[in-house]
């Protein structure tokens, strides 16, 4: 298991200079010139050179690239907002958790609430509640996020007065924007499970559990879940990529002061440092979500857990 | 008769449909009451804000120059709280920055920009001092000489001298602003400062650029802030900031122990009348509004005027509506790569355009109608260009044979003309209509929406546009707008101007002008007629922006952008 996890945290590193490299060339081919837009198209040709040679835009492609990357991987340096004047990595260090809480509370929502919901509507398929939750998790699929979190605001805020409008501070102002961020991805996960546990289902290993004259608790529980769970399991992952993009629109609603608006905000601007530093840290966090993600499916897929030991001990 | 499980399935199922369908379309119906009772109410408030615009900037005026502690309510209000826009960081540079108004509390200038066009006045400068009040200045020289008073101290007790406004502006010209002309400065004592530039500033407010837009700081606190004062503060203001979370709020309490104890010399925007400022950053609209309706704010910056009907007669707020110094407008591409090139393509398009007609689609209340290439918010504008006969004072008249006059005589085929404009939601409302209209001559539009860096770059490129929609602002003259790189080809980066007009003789208009010496009525009449002979842009409209402000606010206190410095407003005492 220890080579398995040790030859993913490899390929980890093959992933941040990947995603470094490209983010660098895609920000370099933009069109626009950070220069123009900080100094204002009143500045002469003169200024713009001189304040192009500052920030070191006249080097070549190569040149940037490579002092990107030295700075990035051996000094731990993302440079410094050419809008801003602060260094990208304080100002991350600042919003990052906010926003890493966010998404992290959004999936374990989605896992806790989502997943069980699935399982329930599956083993009562065509039931009332089966119905009633499918309905509710289309509404949640295909409701805008930005409009239900108004609508929250209006009924939590408005009418009853519980939940603080928007900010931070209390754990109150967390509740809105973990519930809009969420909501989407539960409603989704609950399908996708009720999807694939009804797979299971009819599935021969499950008819032969029963025939075997096993209580129905073990047929689910032992033989029917760790097996319908296993596509579930392998798109968190992913959702949590999803969940972190999803922040844009919660921050924004709700005065969230978040990686997501930091890095919109600095794309229009052409502010080349901090979009990269947010587009590292998303991805170093995406890539950590992805990692936690196979090792939990590892350990669930006898497959791939015997693969791995079993290669262990064919070294030994 | 009994009804199958599955009948009453698919009859429950038909029952709630059309329970849903009814609920949608009773809230369709709220809607849209909703919406007519607003516009109807906004209509009303921008025209009664007209008269509160024009007191209030007459107030800014008078007092603005020399108003005392005495003169305000003396009322302290406990507290305000603002909705405004996220500034990011608090750095005492870039301070033109969207959100940035805050600054204007905790941070002074050598001089302040009062209103448009209208002059100097000194805040830490010492107006005792000098031949000019605060200044002296020999002319026919680039030499500038500022005094500041000296006992000037900030919010942690250092004080400021005249290194600490050498060092001002020389850390303002490191994070990238740039000052024209500039050679340098020097403390000859200290508290004389001796500004030096390539030569005199004879343009238009161009001194008061340079000392209106640097604020002041001192080394010693510039050197203990290791944030660059990103997300600190320390400046000489009548505010400090004792709570900062970009993205989210700002807290500003009042400084006890401000450096200027002479209340004669105290100005209206260096009042204190609230003890604790808190502006939380919200850019949604339906957040401003909620946060309205649940009087959970006491003042909002900006809404958009659709919304501010149900403010008009409320108990707790009040709508201040005012024009700002935007001018939307349609620019041509004078190039020979455009059609636009062609004078009578540029007289049939701005013939063709119906200003009215676009206003109209933007909603009642959302703007004024320009005639001309500006707003009188400028001092500068001559009142009378309103009725002079250019294509810009037509009203909805049937411009059909004209326009179709000036199409043949352009041998205009239905070539596609392209028509670019930024992202702005507003311009591409604008641009919608506009091309809605050329419809009706046959004109062909294609649009064509950038993000700002993408823009740049293709408006440079004269063969990517013919039409360009933007607007222009200057927080000095009228002549300042016309004189940008949009018409004057002497500024710019590539010394053409945005439209590509090879034109002598309009630029030694418009940089005449811009100089003190040729800003005259005359020069100034003559210059917008040759613009119009000429076809060059067309002005549309103003829009004019609301801010909801507390019903007990009795003076809004704003600087030369018109952005609002909310602990110099004064309030009713509630128990007087």
């Amino acid at each position: 298991m220890w080579r398995y996890i040790v030859k993913r945290l490899l390929w980890m590193v093959f992933v941040f200079v990947g995603v470094a490299f490209l983010i660098f060339t895609i920000m370099f081919f933009c069109p626009g010139d950070p220069a123009e837009l900080i100094l204002g198209s009143e500045a002469t040709e003169l200024e713009l050179e001189a304040y192009r040679e500052k920030l070191g835009l006249n080097d070549s492609y190569i040149e940037q690239l490579s002092r990107f990357l030295f700075d990035l991987f051996i000094k731990f340096d993302f440079g410094t907002s050419y809008t801003k004047h602060v260094d990208v990595i304080d100002e991350l260090l600042n919003r990052a958790p906010r926003t890493i809480t966010l998404g992290w509370t959004c999936i374990i929502l989605n896992t806790l609430i989502g997943i069980p919901l699935g399982i329930m509507c599956a083993l009562h398929r065509n039931s009332i509640w089966d119905r009633g939750f499918m309905v509710l998790a289309m509404v949640g699929i295909s409701m805008p996020g930005f409009w239900f979190a108004l609508m929250m605001v209006i009924l939590f805020t408005k009418e009853l007065g519980w939940l603080p409008q928007y900010g931070i501070g209390t754990w109150k102002h967390w509740v809105m924007p973990i519930i809009s961020g969420a909501l989407a991805g539960i409603a989704n996960n609950a399908r996708q499970t009720r999807s694939a546990v009804l797979e299971t289902i009819r599935a021969d290993f499950v008819t032969t559990a029963r025939a075997k004259g096993l209580k129905e608790n073990v047929v689910v529980y032992k033989h029917m879940l760790p097996n319908a769970i296993m596509p579930v399991v392998g798109q968190l992952g992913a959702a949590f990529g999803r969940a972190i993009g999803g922040t844009v629109i919660t921050e924004t609603v709700f005065s969230f002061p978040g990686v997501g608006t930091y890095m919109t905000t600095a794309i229009t601007q052409r502010d080349y440092p901090v979009v990269r530093g947010c587009v590292i840290i998303l991805a170093m966090f995406a890539a950590v979500a992805n990692l936690l993600v196979d090792i939990a499916y590892a350990y669930l897929d006898p497959r791939i857990k015997a693969q791995y030991v079993g290669l262990g001990k064919g070294k030994k | 008769m009994t009804l199958s499980r599955r009948d009453f399935l698919k009859l429950t199922g038909l029952g709630m449909t059309g329970a849903a369908a009814a609920m949608a379309f009773t809230a369709c119906a709220q809607d849209d009451a909703g919406t007519t009772e607003g516009t109807a109410g906004a209509t009303t408030g921008a025209e009664k804000s007209e008269e509160l615009v024009q007191n209030t900037d007459t107030s800014l005026v008078d007092e603005g120059t020399a108003s005392t502690e005495a003169e305000s309510t003396g009322y302290i209000r406990p507290t305000l709280t603002v909705l405004q826009d996220d500034p990011g960081t608090i750095p005492p540079y870039s301070p033109n920055m969207n959100g940035r108004g805050v600054l204007w509390s905790m941070y002074e200038l050598l001089f302040e920009q009062p209103g448009f066009g209208l002059g100097m006045v000194p805040v830490l400068a010492d107006e005792s001092k000098g031949a000019l009040g605060g200044y002296d200045h020999e002319a026919g020289t680039g030499i500038y000489t500022a005094y500041i008073y000296d006992y000037i101290h900030d919010h942690e007790g250092n004080p400021i001298t005249a290194d600490d406004i050498v060092f001002s502006y020389n850390n303002y010209i490191e994070q990238g602003s740039n000052i024209k002309k500039w050679v340098g400065c020097k403390a000859l004592d200290a508290t004389t400062i001796e500004f030096e530039f390539e030569s005199e500033l004879v343009e238009l407010m161009q001194l008061d650029g340079v000392w209106g837009g640097c604020f002041i700081i001192s080394q010693k606190a510039w050197e203990a802030h290791t944030d660059m004062l990103t997300s600190t503060e320390c400046g000489t203001g009548r505010y400090t900031c004792t709570d900062f979370v970009g993205g989210s709020h700002i807290v500003m309490e009042k400084v006890e122990d401000y450096w200027q104890t002479n209340t004669e010399l105290i100005r209206t925007n260096q009042q204190a009348n609230v003890q604790t400022v808190r502006c939380e950053f919200q850019s949604e609209t339906a957040q401003k509004v909620i946060a309205l309706q649940t009087e959970a704010v006491d003042m909002v910056e900006s809404l958009p005027t659709e919304f501010v009907g149900e403010f008009l007669e409320h108990e707790k707020y009040q709508v201040f509506s005012y024009k700002d110094n935007l001018t939307y407008y349609l620019l041509f591409n004078c190039s020979e790569e455009s059609i636009m090139n062609d004078i009578n393509m540029r007289l049939a398009i701005c013939y063709a355009v119906n200003i009215d007609g676009v206003l109209a689609a933007m909603g009642d209340g959302f703007g004024a109608r320009a005639y001309y290439m500006g707003n009188d918010n400028f001092g500068d504008v001559n009142p009378d260009w309103v009725n002079w006969d250019n294509y810009n004072t037509k009203v909805g008249e049937a411009e059909a044979g004209v326009v179709q006059g000036y199409l043949d005589a352009a041998g205009y085929k239905g070539e596609t003309i392209t028509l670019m404009a930024g992202t702005s939601g507003v311009l591409g409302n604008v641009i919608q209509v506009v091309q809605a209209q050329m419809l009706q001559y046959n004109i062909t539009i294609d649009l064509q929406q950038r993000d700002g860096a993408s823009l740049s770059v293709d408006l440079a490129e004269p063969a990517n546009w013919d039409i360009y929609a933007n607007m222009a602002a200057s927080k000095g003259l009228i002549a300042n707008v016309w004189g940008g790189n949009m018409l004057n080809a002497s500024v710019g980066k590539t010394g053409l101007t945005t439209g590509f007009i090879d034109d002598a003789k309009l630029t030694e208009l418009t940089s005449s002008i811009l100089t003190y010496e040729g800003h005259t009525a005359e020069k100034l009449d003559e210059t917008w007629q040759y613009i119009v002979d000429n076809a060059y842009v067309i002005g549309l409209f103003s829009q004019y922006n609301n801010m909801i402000i507390p019903a007990d606010m009795t003076y809004i206190a704003r600087n030369g952008k018109k952005w609002p410095i909310h602990g110099a407003c004064q309030f009713k005492n509630p128990e007087a």
